[in-house]
């Protein structure tokens, strides 16, 4: 369904391959990955586990080097990590001996900053996300999912162009996901960020995106892309209306036909 | 919890139940047999193991000796000059040889084997080096106790865990705001462990030292009393080692609570954190 009036994609994956070790211990991660993420927009990046998706993740955001092919990030092609990606974890990596708001002023230190210019603006998220009042509390101290938020606010700082997230919430319990997946959408819009979320979760994945890019089993490789259609904000009960279930029902097709 | 000590209210109540108690118990317990062994029984030989009471009443006789003051002086002044500098040394080659897997490769089997050659061999060669003097067992007591906070610093420095190590990349992080953000903080519960252990062994290069030769000190008294077969003196600086042994632990123990007040789970102390 491409059609050519797009804007040129904030993010070009071109024929990417990306092999582990070598010789006889070679492993084909990711086998020739195509994908264009649009500015604006929130993909996710669906596949069975151990499929390259947190491979793919890490090419994208620069940490990790592609064996074949390109990754273009706003028209230059990249090969380091970038400032204007944020990435996020399926743990929130919270330095325990930094309180919550060190911990989100923890890329000000890194990018050489002041810290007090961005005091205002770390408060303001942190209250956007309901744990201002832990500001001055260390992360053992808070739950998974607030550390999760407290992770997300770090992430937003610089409000990053695109926003690269692993799993964040997959180390959260059913209840805790639900309200931080909530979270993550109203702040990607709130930052106006472009967005492209790793999970072998289906429904999360159809609830979130704008499109669905689904993947097959090792080698990592894409199947097809779904396009979601709902109207934003969605709100947890579109989860039970046909047209959503039928989406669910198609994706799952997908994943289980290759 | 890392909120030791914050309440200090129920603390009183739970002293007898405390780990302390059962150290206290065994006060009594030990003094009884020693007193048995030896006074009572006469089983074994005053020259082999003083009476308590013999101990009890030396201990005026050595504290009071001429002098003593700047004997301990000189053995403590050897026992931290020696930490210091090993601490420092072996913290600094830790960080070094962690930042470069060649660095490792040529040299981490190199220092690990200098470990193996025992303080006693050593003393005598840097006695004929460098002399009877303070700074001879400064250096031994360095060599003593360099290795135990270099290989902790070495393996608490790889400890991060790769997520952590993969935001810091994330972020453009250079190597060295690793190191000093993320690898340093991380390896401090390990590091203190080494100094610990580095402590001691500091401690005892300093003591053995004294013994090979020395023109003062605690362990060059001990000589003497032991040359004077003053068994009883003999013993009341062992039990003066004991008191610095303890006293050094609970120091550094003490800083490490303060600096790694965010470590929950771990055990140093678990009467204490218990509350
Ligand atoms: N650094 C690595 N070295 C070797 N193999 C790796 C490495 N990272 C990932 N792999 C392998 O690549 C495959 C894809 O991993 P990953 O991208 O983490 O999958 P996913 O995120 O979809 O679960 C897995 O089989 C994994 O074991
Ligand atoms: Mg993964």
């Amino acid at each position: 369904m491409t059609t050519m009036t797009q804007t040129a994609p904030l993010v070009r994956v071109d024929g990417v391959t990306k092999r582990f070790g070598s010789g006889d211990k070679e492993m084909v991660a990711l086998s020739g990955l195509n994908l264009e993420v649009r500015e604006g927009e929130f993909l996710s990046l669906l596949g069975p586990s151990g499929c390259g998706k947190s491979t793919a993740l890490n090419i994208m955001g620069g940490l990790l080097e592609a064996t074949e092919g390109t990754v273009t990030f706003s028209g230059e092609q990249l090969t380091e990590p970038n400032r204007h990606i944020g990435m996020m974890f399926q743990q929130a990596v919270m330095f325990p001996w930094r309180t919550t708001l060190e911990n989100v002023l923890l890329p000000v230190e890194i990018f050489g900053e002041k810290k007090k210019d961005f005091i205002p603006k770390a408060e303001e998220l942190l209250e956007m996300v309901g744990i201002k009042d832990f500001r001055d509390s260390y992360p053992w101290q808070l739950s998974g999912g607030m550390q999760q938020r407290a992770a997300l606010c770090r992430v937003l700082l610089h409000d990053p162009k695109l926003l690269l997230l692993d799993e964040p919430c997959g180390a959260l319990d059913e209840f805790t996901r639900e309200s931080m997946n909530q979270e993550l959408l109203r702040l990607q819009d709130y930052a106006k960020s472009t967005a492209v979320l790793v999970t072998h979760n289906i429904t999360e994945a159809v609830f979130m995106s704008d499109r669905v890019a689904v993947m097959s089993a090792r080698p990592g490789r894409l199947v097809d892309i779904i396009e979601v259609p709902f109207d934003r904000p969605r709100r947890p009960d579109l989860q039970t209306t046909n047209d959503f279930i039928k989406l669910v029902a198609k994706a799952r097709q997908m994943l289980e036909l290759q | 919890m890392a909120q030791i000590a914050v309440d200090s209210s129920p603390k009183k109540k739970n002293f007898l139940r405390s780990p302390y108690m059962l150290t206290i118990a065994l006060l009594p317990i030990i003094l009884a047999a020693w007193w048995l062994a030896t006074t009572v029984t006469k089983s074994v030989p005053a020259i082999l193991l003083p009476t308590p009471e013999s101990v009890w009443i030396a201990f005026p006789r050595v504290l009071g000796a001429d002098g003593f003051g700047d004997q301990v002086l000189r053995t403590l002044t050897e026992i931290a000059g020696g930490f210091a500098l090993g601490a420092s040394v072996g913290f600094f080659l830790g960080v070094l040889l962690s930042s470069s897997s060649r660095l490792r490769a040529a040299y981490l089997p190199f220092l690990s084997a200098l470990e193996a050659i025992p303080t006693v061999i050593l003393a005598p060669i840097i006695i004929a080096w460098i002399g009877f003097g303070i700074e001879g067992k400064i250096l031994q007591a360095a060599i003593a106790c360099f290795y135990a906070v270099f290989i902790t610093t070495l393996s608490g420095l790889g400890l991060a865990e790769p997520n952590a190590v993969a935001l810091m990349k994330s972020l453009r992080a250079s190597k060295w705001q690793t190191m000093v953000k993320l690898r340093i903080p991380t390896a401090l519960p390990v590091i203190f462990g080494g100094l610990q252990l580095g402590a001691t062994t500091a401690i005892i290069g300093a003591i053995v030292s004294e013994f090979i030769g020395a023109t003062g000190g605690l362990g060059y008294l001990m000589l003497r009393y032991r040359s004077s077969f003053d068994t009883a003196a003999y013993w009341v600086i062992i039990f003066l080692f004991l008191v610095i042994g303890l006293v050094v632990y609970l120091t550094i123990w003490y800083i490490e609570k303060r600096f790694v007040f965010w470590r929950r789970i771990e055990v140093t102390r678990p009467d204490l954190e218990k509350q």
